[in-house]
């Protein structure tokens, strides 16, 4: 088979505009509008690839990316359908699955070694000795697979598209082209997605191209949406469909969905049923008609219907030599066609591609021998049931279809065509103008006369034609007979397999692999069903297809990741500390400085001169209104009511189980407002929390989360008084502005809240301002404390900072179960309070006291025990480290452990171990650092 | 001491686009992007993203009444719902706004001044649907002109405002903290459909106040 029938109008092909494409190093010659596959078909190149489990060749079958057969490696891209991918000037196609090349395989000696990969062989071969699987594991897996993933990082990220519609119509053949056509005319807005890059479906081989012309223009003129191009993969909760096509991935969100997903033809199984030359009469129709191909001169037709006929013409019409072989004892010459009936084909014959076939009763041993290059398996459909099941549409047996067709929808879906069993064309189209009319008046669009029109419609579409007539589930004859084409799985195999037990859809697939490959069972299901029916001893109508799970068409991953997303905060002075050389990390979400210089020099400014760190990224919830204490009360173990105005409280807000969930400064900044501090990682959480316990108590109380609204800085060291004077007019002396006060004046000229506060144990003032303002105010402290020796400090500075000061860090040093007297919080439990989260909890860890507590400690510097590591007692884990720094103020690794509660006195020896390192180190209760706080309070 | 400015988080992202920068109340503003002609060609024609991060916003929250946003005055409101409403205003408005409402709220409601809490990006154009179709899977025709609601914007969430000013245009406010992300990502796909950014000038220019 090579070259080009003559032209004829409706053809594909543009033969005015040829290209060349690169196959394999050589050039092959096609035209605007071919495929690969209708390309090289036409170049004469007969095998498209090697199976994948045995190398068996393999060739183009079914034209509609429906097999496995022309996967090809195409501009580097692995997999791709050759069939219906288009042509392109200078692109570069390669089969696959091959060494050295698909011509001559050597890997083809597999196909001799069957005997050896039996179904869930690898449970079963080379497992004596032990190690023989650990050997040949390797190998087996370095076989496997189909094509090369791409090294480089070549690709455009894909695009990820959201729609919305009324109706969303799933496929584009007649059905569905009539569905869109009659919603979106009657004013509901449609979407049509057609996998292929042109509608018609099923009539786009047809050499009458009547009805398709005529429903492609009516649906472009109703306003419908058509995306051609657009393979739906899934439909899920919304519903959402979700389609590949347009360069990435599109979700369809719609009120109505019309399936008009048509059917798959399939194989029918006997004796080297997956030789090249083997082909689906969909496959023909598109090459003859469509790309003008003759994919073989002497044909063998194997059908049961009217389908079967039309190709035997469509190929006797182009030239080719004819026979058909009906399934049917009646069937009698057609058209002039030379028919044997009652027959089917008991083996093919070939090496490299089909060379004969042997025909006879169904059943019998032998046949007579008709030498043939090209046989056409014709008119055996399975519905494409699975987009619609994913609905949680209800599917039954059908005598008349033998097929499993939809008997339950769910509201607003609807089947229509081939996929509802339709079996004529009339029967679908009518189908279609139904559910387009029906849906679009579902969403309130219902023309005039729609009634009436409905009326009619509906005795249409009763309308199913002939009962099918399968081909017999198995032949008699010598040879593979392949029941899954993409896994290599062939009869054999599934009686096996059955017979070992594994004798339902759901097992036999998960135990063969059969219809686990590319094509997800759109070309074995029908044979697999019917297989496994057999093999087990019921009836096809017995045996459910396997769960419909998405994709259902292959989709690239990077169509699923889309452009890559990472969604993060920064404070308004990023740039500022970009500027200065910060080294950024993660915290949460959020992008923070780690350093400026290094640590321990911003330690060291800390602790003797000062230090400003970026903390706008703290939590801050602003409380307002008459019950604002009485939330406070509830949520904390804190007294709130007795805080004066212009005064702040340490806090720890705790859950029903008396668990620390977070811990914050509460400013009291009027009777009945207070502004909330919390810790930066979780803000979302509690201010989810907390809306749902405002809601719950129904208190007078307006919470309003302003962590972004206000940038806060943390200017701490022993200067930091003297740079604070330079930056304000107000009194900023130790009188005026107490320790744990909150005072409002400007800060270089803008309002501020400053609060006196410390967590790194030195003087220290946050001050929280605008935070548009927040280049300007940290220009202007840095200027300020420029004459003091000022330096930014990052968060490992302020984690050695914190740690010398024993103060915990929620989530770091706490775990889901720590509790505020395991970790030195008893003092806020306020236990004479009335009810307030977690208090019952509480009051029975009271009674019970601690099992475990939370100390410090020091060890060598010589070590630094990472977070983490395991306190130890005679070899037995009995705590863990949660913080450890080397501390120049104390000389020594200081941190933070969990020991048992008995342990936690002063200069008790405790050892931590991590991986082989160990150290001896000492609890240590009090703060490291300036214990008794004067520094804090100056 | 410099004079205190306010300034967008996406200024420097708008400045290496080659922003052009006026002062208003106090803000530092795009104002254009080198042809202000160029950029109402977008917008008219394709599509363009614009900060409009110093507008004036004032957050109102509790029992809100009629009466309170009557005394709000001359304002974009944005009522996401009966307990929450978005004031808008042009830079430098929001104190006046804030006063009048704080005045007029009753106690059972909250005005407070949030307009360094958002970041505000305009998207605006007659492609502005296929820019949100890739940013949102939020259905954009279930907004009126006129209206407001919350969804996410690039995966962050957001405060969008349909505004009807002869071309398609929608604000949408992401938390402060979001803004340079958002403006990158909206940005992106803005120039994937051909458009680019836009200043205060051609945005003005072009009705939007
Ligand atoms: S021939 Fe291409 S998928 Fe079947």
């Amino acid at each position: 088979m090579s070259g080009r029938l003559p032209a004829r109008p409706g053809e594909a092909i543009d033969r005015g505009r040829p290209l060349t494409i690169d196959f394999e190093g050589r050039r092959a010659p096609a035209f605007e509008g071919d495929t690969v596959g209708s390309a090289l078909a036409a170049a004469g190149v007969t095998i498209t690839g090697r199976s994948f489990k045995y190398h068996r060749p393999r060739g183009l079958m079914c034209m509609t990316g429906a097999c496995p057969n022309c996967l090809m490696q195409i501009d580097g891209i692995p997999n791709v359908r050759s069939c219906t991918e288009p042509v392109r000037e200078g692109m570069r196609v390669e089969r696959q699955n091959a060494w050295p090349s698909v011509d001559r395989d050597v890997h083809g000696v597999l196909d001799s070694f069957s005997f050896m990969m039996p179904p869930g062989f690898y449970y079963k071969v080379f497992q004596r000795p032990r190690w023989a699987w650990s050997k040949v594991e390797p190998i087996i897996r370095k076989q496997a697979g189909l094509g090369k993933v791409p090294r480089t990082e070549d690709h455009e990220p894909r695009e990820v598209v959201n729609l919305h519609a009324d109706v969303a119509v799933i496929g584009g053949g007649l059905a569905g082209l009539a569905a869109a056509a009659e919603a979106a005319a009657a004013g509901a807005s449609t979407v049509l997605l057609e996998q292929r890059r042109e509608a018609g479906g099923r009539a786009l081989g047809s050499a009458d191209d009547v009805d398709r012309a005529r429903l492609v223009a009516e649906a472009e003129a109703s306003g419908a949406r058509i995306l051609l191009g657009t393979a739906a993969f899934g439909v899920f909760d919304g519903p959402v469909v979700a389609a590949v096509g347009g360069g990435g991935l599109q979700r369809i969100r719609a009120r109505h969905l019309v399936f008009a997903t048509g059917a798959v033809e399939q194989p029918a199984v006997f004796p080297n049923n997956d030789l090249p030359g083997v082909m689906l009469s969909s496959a023909v129709e598109l090459l003859v008609n469509r790309f003008r191909v003759l994919p073989g001169r002497r044909a063998v037709v194997l059908t049961s219907n009217q389908d079967g006929y039309r190709a035997a013409r469509t190929l006797r019409d182009a030239g080719a030599d004819v026979f058909v072989v009906d399934l049917r004892a009646g069937a009698g010459s057609a058209d002039g066609l030379r028919v044997i009936p009652g027959s089917t084909i008991l083996s093919a014959k070939g090496r490299r591609g089909v060379t004969a076939v042997s025909v006879g009763a169904p059943g019998s041993a032998t046949g007579q021998s008709i030498p043939c290059d090209l046989v056409v398996l014709a008119g055996f459909s399975a519905p494409s049931t699975n987009l619609l099941a994913m609905t949680g549409a209800k599917l039954g047996f059908d005598d008349d279809a033998q097929a499993f067709l939809p008997v339950e929808l769910p509201p607003d879906v609807h089947a229509v065509g081939a996929v509802a069993g339709a079996r004529t064309v009339q029967g679908a189209i009518a189908q279609g103008r139904l559910a387009g009319l029906e849906a679009a008046a579902a969403v309130g669009q219902e023309p005039p006369g729609a009634a009436g029109r409905m009326e009619v419609l509906r005795a249409q579409a009763a309308e199913r034609g002939d009962p099918v007539v399968l081909p017999p589930e198995v032949a008699t004859g010598e040879g593979k007979q392949f029941a899954c084409l993409c896994m290599d799985v062939t009869s054999k195999e599934l009686k096996a397999a059955a017979a070992e037990g594994f004798d339902s859809m759901e097992l036999l697939k998960r135990y063969t692999t059969v219809s686990m490959g590319p094509c997800q069972g759109k070309a074995c299901m029908l044979s697999a069903q019917r297989l496994c029916a057999r093999a087990a001893g019921s009836s096809f109508a017995e045996t459910r297809p396997t769960t419909a799970r998405p994709p259902w068409t292959p989709v690239e991953l990077g169509a699923l990741a889309g452009w890559r997303r990472t969604p993060r905060k920064e404070t308004t002075i990023h740039d500022l500390h970009a500027d200065s050389g910060a080294t950024f990390m993660w915290a949460g979400d959020w992008r923070r400085p780690h350093h400026f210089a290094t640590p321990e020099q911003e330690v060291e400014a800390v602790r003797h001169r000062v230090g400003v760190i970026d903390v706008s990224t703290l939590g801050k919830f602003r409380v307002k209104g008459p019950e604002a204490v009485e939330l406070l009360e509830r949520l904390y173990p804190n007294r709130f009511g007795d805080l004066a105005v212009g005064r702040v409280r340490y806090g720890a807000m705790l859950n029903d189980e008396g668990v620390i969930l977070d811990d914050g400064a509460v400013c009291r900044v009027g009777d009945d407002e207070f502004f909330v501090t919390v810790t930066t990682g979780n803000t979302a959480a509690l201010e989810r929390w907390i809306t749902w316990w405002l809601a719950d108590w129904r208190l007078d109380v307006r919470v309003l989360n302003v962590t972004g609204a206000f940038a806060a800085l943390n200017l701490a060291g022993p200067d930091s008084r003297k740079v604070m004077s330079v930056l304000t007019d107000a009194d900023v002396s130790s009188e005026a502005v107490k320790y744990m006060s909150a005072s409002s004046f400007e800060v270089a000229g803008v309002p501020s809240l400053v609060l006196r506060i410390g967590f790194v144990g030195e003087l220290g003032y946050e001050i929280h301002f605008p935070s548009m303002y927040g280049e300007h105010v940290w220009r202007a402290v840095m200027e300020a404390g420029r004459p003091f020796g000022i330096v930014p400090f990052g968060l490992e500075a302020q984690r050695v900072l914190r740690l010398e000061k024993q103060h915990i860090l929620v989530g770091q040093d706490t775990d889901a179960e720590s509790d505020p007297f395991e970790v030195g919080l008893g003092w806020m439990v306020k236990a004479d309070k009335p009810d307030f989260l977690g208090r019952r909890a509480l009051e029975d860890l009271a009674e019970a006291g601690p099992k475990e507590r939370l100390v410090g400690f020091t060890c060598d510097p010589s070590w630094l025990p990472p977070e983490g590591a395991s306190v130890v007692h005679e070899g037995v884990w009995v705590g863990r480290v949660t913080s450890a720094r080397r501390s120049a103020a104390a000389r020594s690794v200081v941190g933070l452990a969990w020991v048992p509660a008995g342990w936690a006195e002063d200069d008790t020896e405790i050892e931590i171990q991590f991986g082989g390192a160990h150290a001896k180190a000492k609890v240590a209760l009090k703060p490291f650092y300036d214990p008794e706080g004067a520094r804090l309070r100056s | 001491m410099i004079a205190a400015t306010r300034r967008s988080p996406i200024a420097r992202l708008s400045a290496s686009l080659g922003a052009s920068v006026e002062t208003e109340a106090g803000w530092e503003i795009a104002a254009h992007y080198g042809d202000e002609a160029a950029e109402r060609a977008l917008l008219r024609d394709l599509v363009a993203v614009a900060d409009v991060t110093p507008r004036g916003k004032i957050d109102l929250r509790g029992e809100i009444d009629g009466g309170v946003l009557t005394a709000a005055g001359e304002v974009l409101t944005a009522r996401m719902w009966d307990g929450w409403a978005l004031l808008l205003t042009e830079p430098g408005g929001e104190e006046a706004v804030l006063d009048r409402a704080d005045a007029a709220a009753g106690p059972r409601a909250m005005a407070t001044d949030v307009t360094h809490l958002f970041a505000g990006l305009a998207l605006a154009g007659p492609k502005l649907e296929d820019a949100l179709a890739r940013l949102t899977s939020w259905d954009p025709s279930t907004l009126a002109p006129g209206s407001a609601t919350g969804a996410s914007i690039g995966d962050v969430r957001a405060v969008l405002v349909r505004r009807d000013i002869g071309i398609p245009v929608l604000e949408a406010y992401v938390a402060t903290e979001f803004a340079r992300y958002a403006w990158e990502t909206v940005l992106g796909v803005v120039r994937r459909l051909g458009g680019g950014p836009a200043g205060w000038r051609a945005l003005r220019a072009e009705g939007w106040s």
